[in-house]
């Protein structure tokens, strides 16, 4: 009996070390290259999601940097043109100067959680009927 | 164990590796890329909707036939052709127009000027300009790194929103 438990122990036990040695390389070779290949792929998805972001995101910022800009540049001319003799016209369009300034637009509380505006942007819904008086004012045709 | 087996199991590896580092904090890049890609649109595009405005004004003043109006309907024709996108062919263009506008708007205003000859502030396509920095900010970033890859690395210049 106790020689056959001793052999027992010995084939036991080699057959353990045998699987612990195999399977501990098999871990090794796992982890390396879960990791080399989890570095690659952060990697590849960053430069990626970055651009695909940036491309998406661009037309909006544009299309509103656009929207913004023909507002001012409506007050610009009108109060060049008459803003001497209307003090209204002249503190509009000193005061869309500070309001549509870029950190006000582009401020996350008036996006939704992907970036995208619900709706019309705030400040514009504000400024666009303020600078259509003007423009009527003085029979400026606009598209806005 | 052959060696055939082990290359597979490599690839295997991986490949499981990749799959979770691709979907790693996909969201939060796509997010950061999209916030800078609004803020450079709307940089690059302040002045243009502004010379729109501008050019509304000016055409409510003019005489019908006149080589200003005409000049000036030309900088409508160009603006109404840009692109708002970022892809190669549309930034290319963007760059031509802008400075074809610039230099029309220039001479239509310089024209303009000498024709009322009035005292006063006359409207100069450097106070447009400075009007739309105020709102812009500047177009660092963007002027110093024109291809789309570098524009998306210089994350450093985005601003914090």
């Amino acid at each position: 009996m106790a020689s056959n438990n001793a052999l027992d122990d010995v084939w036991i036990s080699d057959s353990d070390s045998h699987d612990d040695k195999l399977s501990n390389d098999i871990n090794k070779l796992r982890e390396n290259h879960l990791k080399s290949g989890f570095l690659d792929g952060i990697t590849q998805a960053k430069e990626t999601n970055l651009q695909k972001g940036f491309d998406e995101g661009f037309p909006q910022g544009a299309l509103l940097g656009s929207q913004v800009g023909q507002l001012l540049g409506l007050l610009q001319c009108l109060d060049q043109k008459y803003g001497d003799q209307d003090e209204s016209l002249r503190q509009d369009f000193n005061t869309i100067q500070k309001e549509v300034r870029i950190n006000k637009v582009l401020t996350k509380g008036m996006f939704n959680e992907d970036l995208n505006l619900v709706g019309e942007h705030p400040l514009l819904a504000k400024w666009k009927p303020i600078v259509k008086s003007h423009c009527d004012k003085y029979s400026v045709h606009t598209s806005v | 164990m052959d060696t055939d087996y082990l290359l597979n199991l490599e690839q295997q590896f991986y490949q499981e590796g990749y799959e979770q580092g691709l979907s790693e904090k996909a969201k939060e890049n796509y997010i950061e890329g999209k916030q800078f890609g609004l803020q450079v649109g709307f940089q690059r595009f302040v002045i243009l909707g502004q010379i729109q405005g501008i050019v509304e004004v000016l055409k409510s003043s003019l005489v019908d036939g006149s080589s200003i109006l005409k000049n000036v309907e030309s900088i409508e024709r160009l603006l109404a052709d840009i692109q708002m996108s970022n892809d190669d062919d549309a930034v290319a263009e963007y760059e031509s127009v802008i400075v074809k506008v610039r230099n029309k708007l220039r001479n239509v205003l310089l024209s303009l000027h000498r024709q009322c000859g009035r005292a006063g502030d006359p409207l100069t396509l450097e106070s447009i300009e400075e009007a739309s920095t105020r709102v812009a900010g500047q177009l660092k970033a963007y002027v110093e790194e024109e291809n789309e890859e570098d524009v998306v690395n210089g994350q450093d210049h985005a601003m914090e929103w």
